[in-house]
């Protein structure tokens, strides 16, 4: 089975990658079946369409996004937002976490 | 306070962020992005920083023209036409950010810019003056460079805003069932495309018969001057500096809302030191005094894009370098260690979101001190070291923020500007340093088990941890 993919979205699309990265290396390296994209918000919209995440997670430097995902996909994708220590860290395992607990949530 | 910053000011701060003007604003100058970019590269081989170089370049003939022509050339196609990116740019991401094919939208928009542009110029001779002619019926590329750039903005979401209007209420042509959509589809654009052209011709004869040209020209006379003018002094040091560290002391991404409001101000004041550059005029008096390109009389700015982008927000937002450098050769906390070397990678490429959340920097009083006053200070220096002539106006080019500290400075402005980044940087060290030793020694104690009675003792003691 093809891997569920989970989406990161943050202002540039920069620091989110790296994020991203970790994320997708811990779940590869623990056999869960997921893959993780970190993307800008303005490339939000196509990716969320070409990936169809199972989760979606808003950075906290752009947390004001929240609404608007929300809004927008929140009634078939749930959306959450990654806690402000967990990124500073770039903790790819208990950010994985909290969006695998933000996919069982809906 | 902090409550009601948290509260009430951020969320409607945030509300108007997230408005489809911002919106469209932000998502639609990314478009002309590389063409800025791409076009910088061209300016500067045609303009060659080294003296034998720009020489050769200037007196090789390819052809009729000389090599800095052919270059020139590449330029005037991109970055000399960067409002009608922006214009089709608006427009376009306006339309998608509704739910709507965009490209109609952003074509409209770049008619309904040429309708509203000037449709004639003087005609200049070989050495720049003018003759007794006027050329008709033309494209004048100057209106849709920068000094379009705020009609540009303004047209571009009026169209969307029109557009999707249309489209929203419905009110499209609509066609039997028995026509294939496709078909059905090209018809949707006619309708707001009639009405929208209809609107922008009237207001062009309108400004005609009130004897006032056009209105690209009478926008950038009674609106863009005045705004381009407050942006290149110290208020513009003030908020590209300021506001951008002070929504990230709350964890708000800042530099991208100031960068987004900022953007088209500070990009038009580059692109005309970029047309004085590629005029071989850009001089520390031309900030003052201004010269003639091809005709258009400009004045070269001290703050642009690369001014914030080089000098202001290097490093990461706050010229975190120095604070990046105590953690990781002087701290004595596992935290800092940790977040010295995750952060160093990111730093080479201007990123510090690991450095700002994970020190923390946000919402830690202690460090916004030092991250707050650090890019002011620079902003300042930058500013003034230019205003007195010890470093040249910023030539205009645009880089990728992304772009490593030293070799983005040699590229916007050349080798002095590499040497004043590296010294700007290394001051910063100093600036961060008793801040980030203090912050340190809270976190050595708490890690060594000390409760928050006790290590307020030692600090009020100055003993060592």
């Amino acid at each position: 089975m093809a891997d569920k993919n989970i989406l990161l979205v943050d202002a540039a699309g920069m620091s989110i990658s790296l994020l991203a990265k970790k994320m997708d290396d811990y779940s590869h390296q623990n056999d869960l079946g997921y893959s993780v994209t970190g993307v800008a918000d303005s490339d939000g919209p196509s990716k969320i369409a070409e990936l169809e995440p199972v989760a979606i997670m808003i950075a906290p430097q752009v947390s004001y996004l929240f609404d608007k995902y929300n809004k927008e996909y929140g009634d078939r994708i749930p959306v959450g937002k990654i806690e402000m220590v967990q990124y500073g860290m770039m903790d790819g395992k208990k950010v994985l976490e909290a969006s695998i607990a933000v996919e069982n949530s809906k | 306070m902090k409550k009601w910053m948290n509260e009430k000011f951020m969320p409607a701060i945030m509300k108007f962020v997230n408005t489809r003007p911002m919106t469209a604003l932000k998502n639609g100058m990314l478009f002309s992005l590389p063409f800025l970019m791409v076009g910088s590269i061209f300016l500067i081989f045609a303009n060659f920083p080294v003296e034998v170089i720009s020489k050769w370049v200037s007196g090789t003939m390819v052809g009729d023209v000389s090599l800095a022509n052919v270059f020139m050339k590449a330029y005037n196609a991109t970055m000399n036409l960067s409002a009608m990116f922006a214009v089709i740019g608006i427009a376009y991401a306006w339309t998608e950010d509704a739910g709507f094919a965009g490209l109609p939208a952003g074509l409209l928009g770049l008619v309904s810019m040429l309708i509203l542009n000037p449709s004639s110029m003087d005609v200049m001779n070989a050495s720049g003056t003018k003759v007794a002619a006027v050329a008709n019926d033309i494209i004048v590329p100057a209106w849709l460079g920068g000094k379009g750039m705020i009609t540009a903005i303004l047209v571009g979401m009026f169209v969307g805003g029109i557009y999707t209007w249309f489209l929203k209420k419905n009110i499209v042509i609509k066609l039997p069932d028995s026509v294939p959509s496709n078909v059905a589809q090209s018809f949707t654009a006619l309708i707001p495309a009639a009405v929208i052209i209809v609107v922008v011709t009237l207001a062009y004869a309108l400004i005609g018969l009130a004897g006032q040209g056009s209105l690209v020209e009478m926008i950038y006379k009674w609106i863009q001057t005045p705004l381009q003018h407050a942006t290149d002094g110290w208020t513009g040091v003030a908020i590209i500096t300021l506001l951008p560290t002070f929504f990230w002391a709350f964890g708000i991404h800042g530099t991208t809302i100031i960068g987004g409001i900022m953007g088209p101000l500070l990009t038009a004041n580059a692109l005309e030191n970029a047309a004085i550059s590629g005029a071989h005029k850009l001089t520390t008096s031309a900030l003052t005094h201004a010269v003639d390109v091809n005709g258009v009389s400009m004045k070269a700015h001290i703050v642009t894009q690369a001014f914030m982008d080089q000098f202001i927000t290097v490093t990461g937002t706050g010229l975190t370098i120095g604070l990046t450098f105590y953690l990781l050769f002087f701290a004595k906390s596992q935290q800092m260690k940790i977040i010295g070397r995750l952060e160093i990678g990111p730093a080479l490429f201007n990123i510090n979101e690991p450095l700002l959340f994970g020190t923390p920097v946000v919402l830690n009083p202690l460090l916004i001190v030092p991250f707050i006053v650090t890019p002011f200070l620079a902003g300042a220096a930058t500013y003034l070291l230019i205003q007195f002539g010890i470093l040249p106006p910023l030539n205009g080019a645009t880089v990728p923020w992304t772009t490593p500290a030293i070799f983005s400075g040699l590229v916007v402005g050349g080798w002095k500007f590499a040497v004043w980044q590296f010294i700007e940087l290394a001051l910063t060290t100093f600036l961060y340093w008793p801040f980030a030793a203090r912050y340190d020694k809270i976190l050595k104690a708490q890690e060594d088990g000390e409760t928050p009675a006790e290590i307020e003792e030692d600090m009020a003691e100055g003993k060592e941890a």
